[in-house]
């Protein structure tokens, strides 16, 4: 039976197939799935930020600190980060009227973050989804690998 | 209610809370002519993950209005309503300006609270444009909360639920501070009782 795993803001889950991770409401946030096809598992990290600071109170609320941790159960798991993909969702900028304003630009350095990350570990980036003014949700079925997006009003859903 | 606030903390916190509230009610009796109703002002001072969750569900579809709290202070004021609940509240409003009227009344809301808080407080703050945006309240939040949460990953949140006009249509408005402005408050809330036990 296909389990459904939620993932909320500032957190992880790990899981193999055919279980589904599945995160609600990413915005400026960072939503990346990390999947082996060998070993039909992986996981979906949700990040609010892209780098910790000093203190660290929850490691997955960044994206550096959360993939360290990521990657720690992954390994744990028997999957090592050679056998990985990575898939990057969000950093939208909510506001469209701020972005002239805006030195801030949080959801671009999210996203700027998370792929200088993946690059500096050595997982390629197999898809994208990111930018824009609009929030996302999305189901990883680890089964396939694929990551289902879905978006308010907007009927059909973008696959990658 | 978190355990990092005392008994003190809260109940200045409260009564500031109680105070902007009012004025925020003055408001919109002002601007859009229709009896309002505030319930007791909740607060809470907790990770900045957990704003969102704890103002609804993540996937609900809200409009939701930012005003930015800059200079000394840093925080957000945000109006949130349900968008179906637009044409009843703004009825005497073109349905093309009904945006720009709710960011307007937020504009006045916020302006009553922040004044408000200014005076007890005698902490400056300022307010920047309004924006607004319709979209899941993570999604929105999760932009707002993250922005103050880049110093400090705990923002006090006081949340005060309105209920205007004769058909009792309810919105929220959240008043959000960083981790540096909290601290300015509540010194600047033991300074006044330090007077007033002088």
């Amino acid at each position: 039976m296909t389990e459904i795993i939620e993932v909320p803001t500032a957190s992880f889950a790990i899981g193999q197939a055919p279980s589904s991770l599945v995160t609600v409401g990413v915005g400026s946030c960072v939503a990346i799935c990390l999947y082996s096809p060998q070993h039909r598992a992986g996981a979906l990290l949700h990040s609010m930020l892209g780098r910790a600071g000093q203190r660290v109170p929850n490691p997955a609320l960044y994206a550096d600190t959360g993939i360290s941790a990521v990657l720690e159960q992954l390994i744990k798991l028997g999957v090592p980060p050679t056998s990985l993909t990575a898939k990057v969702i969000g950093g939208a900028e909510m506001f469209p009227v701020l972005q002239q304003y805006d030195l801030h630009a949080i959801g671009k350095r999210n996203i700027d973050e998370a792929t200088r990350l993946l690059q500096a570990i050595g997982i390629p980036i197999a898809g994208t989804s990111t930018g824009g003014n609009r929030g996302r949700s999305l189901t990883f079925d680890l089964s396939s690998g694929l990551v289902t997006i879905t978006e308010p009003f907007k009927t059909t859903p973008q696959i990658i | 209610m978190n355990s990092e606030l005392s008994t003190f903390e809260r109940d200045m916190l409260l009564e500031a809370a109680s105070i902007t509230a009012g004025k925020t009610i003055k408001a919109i009796n002002n601007i859009i002519k229709q009896p309002a109703a505030v319930a007791l002002p909740q607060l809470e001072l907790t990770g900045i993950e957990h704003i969102a969750d704890s103002m609804g569900k993540p996937q609900d579809i809200k409009t939701m209005v930012l005003i930015r709290i800059i200079g000394e202070a840093q925080g957000a004021v945000v109006l949130v309503v349900d968008p179906n609940d637009l044409p009843r509240l703004l009825s005497n409003v073109d349905e093309k300006l009904r945006t720009s009227a709710l960011e307007e009344m937020t504009n006045v809301m916020a302006g009553a609270a922040l004044g408000s808080l200014s005076k007890l407080l005698n902490i400056l703050f300022l307010q920047s444009i309004p924006a607004s945006t319709t979209d899941m309240l993570r999604a929105v939040m999760g932009e707002i909360t993250g922005e103050l949460g880049e110093k400090s990953a705990r923002v006090l949140c006081m949340t005060t639920k309105i209920q205007i006009g004769p058909e009792k249509t309810l919105a929220s408005m959240h008043l959000l501070f960083d981790a540096d402005t909290t601290a300015k408050i509540l010194a600047a809330g033991e300074r006044i009782a330090g007077r007033h036990y002088d």
